[in-house]
């Protein structure tokens, strides 16, 4: 069966490339599953969780939108950030998290406000991935 | 006699501090090349698959969506009109990294000379300049040439947030017709021990520099969700800031390599010099020593 090559990248670095069977991602208008043959496509991402599926493998990423491109059985995610699901380290999040909730209850300037509200979405959001990765072993 | 070897001493001494003060700098400066060198490298995949998607989408989409960041003013230019250029220089803030800003200047320079017939510009154009760091700001004004903004060099780690003043004074001066094509300016991160100049062209974004063959490879019929005009506006612009922020990365990564790489060699200099000066000291010392055994041979002498 013919496969998919996925890439996903971010502006600091490659973060998936490897052939797989599905992948499934949170679309701009609701989830997209693209299987091997896909139309040529380019789709906006939210944030939300990217699903990779290869054989029995199943790998969740976590990113916070970007871009989707698929060609040629060629399917590249370019993300505004991406983690592994595996790699999120509870702890580190959670205070991430506490850091920025702090950062916001302090007077901040504009920029910094968006900064530290940008910090919380995403700490926010990596634990949600990462609680349900834990749920799923 | 004894007054020469003293004075040479004391040069020993200050090229002796010269050499550490350079090894210190070497080793800062290698530290923060890693760095650099790494983000540049690691940002590069990222930008050139959006470049790919850019060039191939906006040949699909030409018939779909036009917009103004692709738009090519010199297409029916009218002559009588004066057509503006903005360049965009990338230098440092310090100095003492050999001759990084040198090059760049000079390379520049050779760069205008040729740009209205490279580019196949209306002869009226007049140039301006946004830079970053002191001494692009320097050398455009001893130049005597037009700066519309300067901007500090933002940092050993600049964050991507950084370059958004920056993009939005070049996308808004582009969509009111401010000027009508806009250069990135910038030294290009090759190696440790070479940096070369390079000349990006930012604005319009060139659609056209896309091979025969890689299109072909492209499907014919593309999917936009959404549409493809509501992908281009939040795209373009964006990737006028990426590319924006990868010319920071690559610049910063020059600059420290070249000073890294000057400042080895001004260590290995420094270290010659105190070689050379401490054979001139034991020759000095020596001759004293072998004229005062003449002394005190030559005064036994005329005493027997």
């Amino acid at each position: 069966m013919s496969k998919l090559h996925l890439e996903v990248l971010t502006q600091e670095a490659e973060i998936f490339s490897s052939d797989i069977d599905l992948v499934v991602a949170p679309g701009a208008d609701g989830q997209i599953g693209i299987l091997p043959g896909h139309v040529a496509l380019l789709t906006q991402l939210t944030a939300g969780e990217l699903y990779i599926f290869d054989g029995p493998r199943i790998e969740i990423l976590a990113v916070g939108g970007g871009l989707l491109d698929v060609h040629n059985n060629e399917v590249s995610v370019m993300a505004d950030s991406a983690v592994r699901a595996d790699e999120i380290d509870i702890f580190k999040v959670e205070e991430a998290k506490k850091k920025a909730e702090e950062a916001l209850k302090q007077g901040l300037s504009e920029r910094e406000y968006a900064l530290a509200s940008a910090d919380l979405r995403r700490a926010v959001f990596e634990l949600k991935v990462a609680r349900r990765r834990h749920l799923w072993k | 006699m004894s007054q020469s070897t003293r004075l040479i001493k004391r040069r020993i001494r200050s090229s002796q501090n010269i050499s550490q003060i350079t090894k210190a700098m070497e080793m800062v400066s290698a530290a923060k090349m890693k760095r650099a060198q790494a983000l540049a490298v690691n940002s590069r995949p990222f930008s050139q698959k959006m470049y790919q998607v850019i060039t191939s989408l906006s040949q699909k989409a030409k018939t779909q969506s036009e917009h103004f960041l692709l738009n090519d003013p010199r297409i029916g230019w009218d002559n009588k009109n004066e057509f503006s250029v903005l360049v965009v220089l990338f230098s440092t803030d310090k100095s003492l990294c050999g001759g990084l800003n040198t090059n760049l200047f000079r390379g520049l320079e050779k760069w205008l000379k040729d740009l209205t017939v490279n580019y196949s510009l209306p002869a009226k154009t007049k140039i301006t300049f946004v830079t970053i760091g002191r001494k692009a700001k320097e050398h455009v004004l001893r130049t005597g040439r037009q700066l519309l903004a300067e901007f500090a060099t933002l940092g050993d780690r600049p964050h991507f947030a950084d370059v958004l003043p920056l993009s939005r004074l070049i996308i808004d001066g582009f969509k009111l017709a401010d000027y009508h094509m806009a250069f990135l300016s910038y030294m290009e991160f090759i190696s440790t021990i070479s940096q070369k100049l390079a000349v990006k062209q930012l604005l319009p974004i060139a659609t056209t520099a896309l091979p025969k063959g890689e299109l072909s490879t492209l499907e014919a019929e593309y999917v936009f969700e959404p549409e493809a005009a509501t992908i281009f506006d939040s795209l373009l612009p964006q990737y006028v800031e990426l590319q924006l922020y990868h010319t920071l990365l690559e610049s910063l990564a020059s600059e420290h390599s070249a000073r890294m790489v000057a400042m080895k060699s001004a260590h290995d200099n420094a270290l010659d010099v105190v070689s050379q000066l401490t054979l001139e000291f034991n020759q000095a010392r020596q001759s004293r020593i072998t004229n005062e055994l003449l002394d005190v041979v030559t005064s036994r002498l005329a005493i027997e």
